[in-house]
């Protein structure tokens, strides 16, 4: 007759044991590729062939690729100077492009807005063509300042969008009342607007710094030698007598390195810029 | 300052950095898709030819209609694949516990990985003499021992979109955790009071909700495979023979391989144009979301 | 301190009208209420005094200046904004000080006077606090004194209440009330609920859709409405609305006949009537006898409900009033707070009121 009262936990997904070893598990399967590439930079060639998990980690990698052959330090140098200075040029100006997109009417309505998030999906290939012919022309191929035009060209759009999302979610209350209170447009900017906006100014600058760190197909087709970044310096340990996967391995160490860095130091940023992204 | 002059102000700096880095290639490109020219022979553009590179595409180049079909399958499957693993991983962590938020950091990983990096990482974890990924799958499907698996076209074709796919299913987790945290909380009691189980939640209270951010991502994957070129360059080269030549390789190839850069325009345009579509169909829902 | 005046100033979005060529004059030291529902352009005609929208048509005065063409910043405004438009990242000493900073008052006479305002509304122990450690009505208070740190010529305050709750709110308008009776400044305040525009305002100007329909003193508009929206909208519970026709001066309805409330003969006539000036009495009495549809008790009285066709009639009763669905009760109409209104053009009919 009384049948027994099923008693539940109350809270909606709580976390089980099973779930928690599920997630464990999957975590450690998704990363065990990048895990095995930061080991393999600390193996010597011998070793990278063994397959083995247990080996004596040596530096040698690292003398190797900062050595005269691979010249690593010069490629890490190129890869900060390109992207330092094209966050140096396009944060600011996205900052103020994104401003008025977000608080000003324009004559074309959303046209602007539409334009800004279209340029995220021009092929690369179409860009390049021709700058690498003007790039050609003006003698600026294998330049650092070649490579800093072209990433301006992905990274100044998605910076707009990104710091124009974080102005649309705040209030216009503020502005108005500094420009009420008596402070100019420009000094409402900078007294008021900056201040409330810069954390999602430097989320912005923490998601441009990574695509134009990572960025490989441009610096490929732009630079011979004297300009090339690290990405593009995984390519140099690919030679005639076959692919130096530890000096790969090491390369790629010298390219993640910064990025997690700031993944762990600004997280907060990393994570909100990530949900915060073009998907919303 | 003049009332509408200060906006115009704000906006031009930008208006001319992407007019130049931007506009002006693009408009050079079109420019150039009517034109021959081979930069291998001479410097300077070739003769006007009209339309001809675009007639050359639809009605004389096998190769180009095949990395479109290549594009095509490599697009549809790893856009279903990472959208149907992300959701699965959104389900398993969503949480907003110590350890759920943790994964979910952790995950990323991959994601701020350089595309290049993934491309000559997975080369090397797939390599048939000492790759440590090869080895596990070969341990788990012994069948498959003996064959060097980038050297296979199913086979290289379904690394790229694995390695896609561990490449992008964190980003799409973490929209979709977004996402799930601000559906009303009350459609969820609702359901439970209304006595519906999990499985049934899930498929008709919460995916039913998501339908417009899905939709974005769909959308979003897509254009991101379509551009997808790094890790084609890093990890197979086309190959073997021209069994992951994405459309975006091809084009790069045409253009840096063979300097063919009339034709190599022409091409690229008709990739932009299926992009520039779909690009004003996302454009248009996320700014209707906006709203 | 100023007088406010809008010369036929009109807004428009497009084809989309927001405000249509409205006037309107706010006397020195006046306390003026816009008050209309949502999307009236109450709102819209304070920014437009403040400059933070330029008006598509007409002028606007503020003392003897055109300020039309004017910043914000040159208009000697302050404003209340309904989400208080603190900066988050100033100290409310900060968010008081900033309109002086601004205007380049040195550091020391600042500091007096935020001071000075802190004391007057209170806020002198958090001064130093910055504005999400502060609770809802603090936050207000930060708004008010940063308003009237640099004694503005008007003070525009856009519904600076509808964030509180019911309880902080009914302080909080004595307080605004008080302060604008002390410092005598010219307020323009926007507003959708009835009992702040009654309790504040020295006169009303009712919105809608654009458009002023009616500019009186609080008592004027609740007494003598000028067409039906105004009968409508003020009063909770809201006037009692009936369609009839008017014959040789009685209202006539199914049912219902209600003599000399009228001059001479209409076919068609609403009249209206407050629930307070509906009497229950015994069918004997009465002007019409109906059927209970609900009553309810509010504790200060009870309202009872009744049916008359598809039409409700609201009745306010004694609060020891017991009724039982269905019971059938006798309603007196106060001839003297009869209104008629015009079925067709909805304005007021002047009886012998």
């Amino acid at each position: 007759m009384s049948a027994p009262v099923r008693r539940r936990r109350r809270t909606r997904g709580a976390l089980t044991p099973a779930r928690c070893i599920g997630i464990a598990i999957l975590v450690v399967v998704w990363l065990a590729p990048v895990a095995w590439i930061a080991a393999t930079a600390f193996k010597s060639p011998a070793q990278v062939l063994s397959l083995n998990v247990f080996f004596e980690p040596t530096l040698r990698n690292f003398a190797i690729a900062f050595g005269p052959q691979y010249q690593l330090g010069a490629r890490l140098l190129n890869s900060l100077i390109v992207t330092g200075v094209t966050l140096l040029v396009a944060i600011p100006i996205a900052t103020a492009s994104a401003y008025a997109l977000s608080r000003y009417r324009f004559p074309g309505g959303s046209v602007w807005s539409i334009a800004i998030l279209a340029t995220q999906f021009v092929p690369a290939a179409v860009i390049i063509i021709p700058l690498f012919v003007a790039f050609r022309g003006a003698g600026l191929i294998d330049t650092r300042a070649a490579l800093v035009i072209v990433n301006l060209s992905f990274v100044l759009p998605y910076a707009t969008w990104m710091i124009k999302g974080f102005i649309d979610a705040i209030p216009q209350d503020m502005e108005e009342a500094a420009a009420i209170d008596g402070a100019s447009r420009l000094r409402a900017l900078i007294d008021v607007v900056v201040p409330v906006i810069a954390p999602g100014v430097i989320t912005a600058a923490i998601f441009s710094f990574v695509i134009a760190w990572n960025e490989f197909f441009y610096a490929l087709i732009l630079t011979r030698s004297d300009a090339t970044t690290l990405p593009v310096s995984l390519m140099s340990a690919r030679t005639e007598q076959g692919d130096a996967w530890e000096i790969m391995a090491t390369i790629g160490l010298v390219i993640i390195g910064p990025m997690l860095l700031i993944s762990r130091l600004v997280q907060r940023f990393f994570v909100r810029g990530l949900t915060a992204g073009s998907v919303r | 300052m003049q009332r509408g002059a200060f906006k115009y102000a704000l906006l031009a700096p930008g208006v001319a950095v992407v007019a130049a880095t931007l506009l002006y290639p693009l408009l050079q490109a079109l420019w150039y898709s009517v034109h021959d020219w081979n930069l291998g022979r001479q410097a300077t553009i070739g003769p006007f030819v009209g339309f001809e590179n675009f007639e050359r595409l639809f009605t004389d180049d096998p190769d180009f209609w095949h990395s479109a079909w290549v594009t095509l399958v490599f697009t549809v499957i790893s856009t279903a694949l990472t959208l149907a693993v992300s959701l699965g991983l959104a389900v398993l962590m969503a949480g907003s516990s110590w350890l759920e938020i943790n994964a979910r950091t952790a995950l990323v990983i991959p994601f701020a990985m350089s595309p290049a990096l993934i491309g000559v990482s997975w080369r090397f974890l797939l390599n048939p003499e000492f790759g440590a990924a090869d080895a596990v799958i070969k341990t788990l499907i012994p069948p498959l021992q003996g064959t060097p698996l980038l050297a296979d076209p199913l086979f290289a074709m379904s690394a790229m979109i694995f390695v896609d796919v561990w490449h992008w299913a964190p980003y799409f987790m973490l929209t979709f955790v977004g996402a799930m945290a601000s559906l009303p909380s009350e459609t969820l009691d609702a359901a439970e009071v209304d006595g519906a189980g999990k499985t049934r939640t899930f498929f008709e209270i919460i995916l039913p909700q998501l339908r417009p951010v899905l939709l974005i991502a769909v959308l979003l994957k897509v254009i991101f495979s379509l551009k997808m070129l790094d890790q084609v360059i890093t990890m197979t080269r086309g190959g073997p023979g021209t069994a992951t030549s994405t459309l975006a390789y091809t084009i790069f190839e045409t253009a840096f391989r063979w300097f063919d850069m009339g034709y190599a325009a022409a091409m690229a345009y008709l990739l932009a144009a299926v992009m520039m579509v779909l690009a004003y169909v996302y454009s248009r829902m996320v700014l209707d979301k906006a709203r | 301190m100023a007088s406010v005046s809008l010369r036929n100033v009109e807004k428009r979005w497009g084809p989309v009208v927001g405000v249509a060529r409205q006037s309107l004059d706010v006397g020195d030291g006046e306390f003026m209420v816009l008050l209309g529902p949502s999307g009236c352009g109450k709102t819209t005609t304070m920014r437009m005094i403040a400059g933070l929208e330029d008006p598509s048509d007409g002028e606007i005065w503020i003392g003897d200046r055109d300020v039309t063409e004017l910043l914000p910043r040159d208009r000697d405004v302050a404003m209340v904004f309904q989400n208080y438009g603190l900066y988050p990242h100033m100290t409310v000493a900060q968010n008081i000080g900033y309109p002086l900073k601004v205007r380049g008052q040195p550091r020391a006479e600042r500091d007096n006077a935020v001071d000075e305002v802190a004391r007057k509304v209170e806020l002198l122990p958090l001064l130093h606090r910055r504005p999400r450690e502060l609770s809802g009505g603090q936050r207000q208070r930060v708004a008010l004194a940063r308003a009237i740190v640099r004694r503005p010529q008007v003070f525009l305050m856009d519904e600076p209440l509808s964030n509180l709750d019911a309880k902080l709110r009914v302080s909080m308008r004595a307080e605004i009330k008080h302060l604008q009776h002390e410092l005598k400044i010219t307020t323009i305040y926007v507003t959708h609920d009835q009992i702040e525009a009654m309790t504040l305002a020295h006169r009303v100007a009712v919105m809608d859709r654009g458009v002023i329909q009616q500019l009186d003193t609080p008592e004027a508009i609740y007494n003598r409405p000028a067409n039906l929206f105004v009968a409508s909208f003020i009063g909770s519970p809201a006037m009692n609305l009936l369609n009839g026709a008017l014959e040789t001066g009685d209202f006539v309805a199914p049912g219902i006949r209600i003599a000399g409330v009228g001059q001479g003969s209409r076919p068609a006539v609403v009249l209206g009537i407050r629930p307070e000036d509906l009497e229950l009495c015994d069918a004997s009495e009465a002007d019409a006898v109906l059927p209970v549809y609900s009553f309810e008790l509010t504790g200060d009285a009870t309202l009872a409900t009744v049916a008359h066709g598809e039409e409700r009639i609201c009745a306010r009763g004694d609060r020891h009033l017991r009724l039982t669905f269905g019971d059938t009760v006798g309603l007196r109409f106060a001839r003297a707070h009869c209104h008629l209104f015009d079925a067709t053009t909805t304005q007021r009919i002047d009886g012998p009121a």
